[in-house]
């Protein structure tokens, strides 16, 4: 004779989530025991902190490759992820929702910077108000050689966009990266769709048209 | 807008980077149909154009070897873009956590753990009755004749088991059924 014990999916799924080792769980069910309880509990935070952090760390630099504290920017992304991930309605989009609040982040401390910031010397490259991006003239120095690896090619794909005007910057990162949509970053960035989709395309003349030895097969 | 990319003042796409006498100079005259068009091919690999732009850009690729020159290269650059590794990060993950946790839980304060550990024994203290309680609580002065009574009543009440509370009267005991005689004289008439 065989007895069936009545208990409801959920409960079942919710029991068996809980015996799992953090390590051992999805990130869709990471964040959902994260998500469980009044705070998140310790081992599991911890362990989206060591899953997602190389991707904030990514985020953060190319927005902001001259800034030395990006650890702290860092630290204040997981305090508020820790204190509004039960407000996450969509656990699968985790890593947009972060990177979001990091975008956030750090576009306060921008404009906090820029209000502290000196009168630019006459020596700086002119940027009018919309964001002009001026013409260079391309270097006099000889191209690559076709025994150039992949890695010269980063670095002087890291070197361009540092060297963007930073609205320029922040922009083709939230799209290239970020994989935001124009209408998102308008919103978050504060300007008009068209001057997005301008900004997107003139940052990409001008890398296009500084790596273009890189981009010629 | 419907000019096809070799159309263009400038011949070839890309040689605005590669002329520099066209740098500036011809800004305004050369720029802004460039702008435009890549503009466009932007948009299109962001998926972010109306119908009818994205079959325009559409017919350019299928018919113009420098839009779909441009095209490839903007899409190499989008790869270059997304997969480029960054530096490594000043604070390891570890790191970042015993900082993001430590601030998530404050330890107490020296000042908060004294301040605690007074109250406690403070409290123990008068539990125990090592602080005597009207000491703690009395304010106004105590008369002295107050304090004599007070002195006299708190005597403990003292009782001998051993004799009576009150003085007992003393009885002759006769024996049964030697009760006198009442014709006798021994009552007075």
């Amino acid at each position: 004779m065989s007895y069936s014990i009545p208990i409801t999916w959920s409960r079942t799924e919710a029991v068996l989530s809980r015996s799992v080792q953090p390590e051992k769980l999805s990130n869709y069910d990471l964040v959902i025991r994260c998500q469980s309880g009044l705070r998140p509990d310790r081992a599991v935070f911890s362990e989206l902190v060591r899953r997602f952090q190389s991707h904030l760390d990514r985020v953060l630099y190319n927005l902001a490759p001259d800034w030395q504290d990006r650890s702290d920017l860092a630290q204040e992304v997981w305090i508020r992820v820790y204190r509004n991930l039960k407000r996450l309605q969509e656990p699968a989009k985790f890593q947009g929702w972060m990177v979001r609040i990091a975008t956030n982040l750090f576009y306060d401390e921008l404009r906090k910077r820029k209000r502290h910031k000196s009168p630019i010397s006459l020596d700086a490259p002119l940027s009018l108000e919309d964001g002009e991006l001026g013409w260079e003239i391309p270097s006099d120095e000889p191209g690559p050689s076709e025994t150039l690896g992949q890695q010269e090619f980063y670095e002087q794909l890291q070197s361009a966009i540092a060297h963007l005007p930073e609205s320029f910057r922040t922009t083709i990162v939230l799209r290239e990266i970020q994989g935001m949509a124009y209408e998102e970053i308008a919103e978050i960035t504060g300007v008009s769709l068209g001057t997005v989709k301008s900004r997107i395309s003139r940052a990409r003349l001008r890398l296009q048209q500084q790596l273009q030895p890189y981009l010629t097969d | 807008m419907n000019q096809p990319f070799e159309s263009s003042s400038s011949g070839d796409y890309p040689s605005i980077s590669s002329d520099p006498a066209l740098v500036g100079i011809q800004r305004d005259r050369v720029e802004t149909p460039h702008r435009d068009r890549f503009e466009l091919l932007s948009a299109f690999i962001d998926s972010e154009l109306s119908a009818l732009e994205y079959q325009q850009v559409e017919k350019w690729l299928a018919s113009d070897p420098t839009a779909q020159k441009l095209h490839h290269q903007l899409l190499k650059l989008r790869q270059g873009l997304q997969t480029m590794p960054v530096p490594v990060a000043s604070q390891s993950p570890e790191q970042t956590l015993e900082r993001v946790l430590s601030r998530l839980e404050p330890r107490p304060s020296f000042n908060f753990a004294w301040g605690t550990a007074a109250m406690i024994a403070i409290v123990t203290a008068a539990l125990t009755g090592l602080i005597p309680n009207k000491a703690i609580f009395e304010v106004a002065e105590q008369p002295s004749n107050v304090t004599a009574a007070r002195t006299f009543d708190s005597q403990p009440l003292k009782i001998a088991l051993d004799q009576p509370i009150l003085p007992i009267p003393s009885v002759d005991l006769k024996p049964v059924g030697t009760f006198p005689n009442p014709s006798s004289s021994s009552y007075p008439d």
